[in-house]
């Protein structure tokens, strides 16, 4: 299972990689979160109705989820915000990224189970990726 | 590993494989977009990620 689990994870990864200016980029990096969220519900869904997962870890995991969709939903708006101000390069998009890394860091319970952990850990690195995947943005230096 | 655990591991693969698609899939559609189509692209999956979420509690 860790396969397949690694695969989604080089998928999230290589999302990382197509650059384009930074908005954009947080842009889609936050798109690419909402995806991977989605792909996870999905994921977590089917350990439940198959027995993988108890009721304690369905929670854990959707309570994971609710809060990065609503830190996410909040980045999101900074970003659209610093874009209209008029400001372009990543150091302007950079602490908004750092703000949602701290706001999922902050709210969400502390996993020890490495079960769930394997399940949100995608979800954790594709909104790790947000900011080197501005730092490498078009017009970032 | 019975046949049970089998078929569900089999079951759970396909999930995962699914969702891996969905994300190329995602990918690839976001690159004819405009960023504003992607906002509110991301805006709709966020508003179906919470009724999801509500979904899966009530399983």
């Amino acid at each position: 299972m860790k396969r397949f689990q690694s695969l989604f994870v080089v998928a999230a990864l290589l999302l990382a990689g197509c650059t384009t200016d930074p908005y954009r980029t947080a842009i889609k990096g936050s798109s690419d979160v909402s995806q991977a969220v989605s792909s996870a519900i999905k994921i977590t869904a089917s350990y439940y109705s198959t027995g993988v997962f108890s009721d304690g870890q369905k929670a854990t995991a959707a309570k994971y989820f609710t809060i990065v969709t609503d830190c996410n939903l909040t980045f999101r708006k900074s970003v659209v915000d610093v874009h209209n101000a008029g400001k372009t390069g990543a150091q302007a998009f950079l602490p908004i990224v750092e703000g949602f890394v701290s706001c999922v860091k902050n709210s969400a319970p502390v996993v020890s189970d490495p079960k769930v952990s394997n399940v949100l850990k995608t979800v954790d690195l594709t909104i790790n990726a947000i900011t080197l995947a501005i730092s490498n943005a078009k017009g970032a230096k | 590993m019975d046949a049970k655990e089998l078929e569900v591991l089999i079951g759970i693969g396909f999930t995962v494989l699914d969702e891996v698609l969905a994300m190329i899939k995602h990918v690839k559609g976001q690159s004819g977009l405009t960023t504003e189509q992607i906002v509110a692209m991301a805006d709709a999956q966020d508003l179906k990620n919470k009724e999801d979420i509500k979904a899966l509690l009530a399983l």
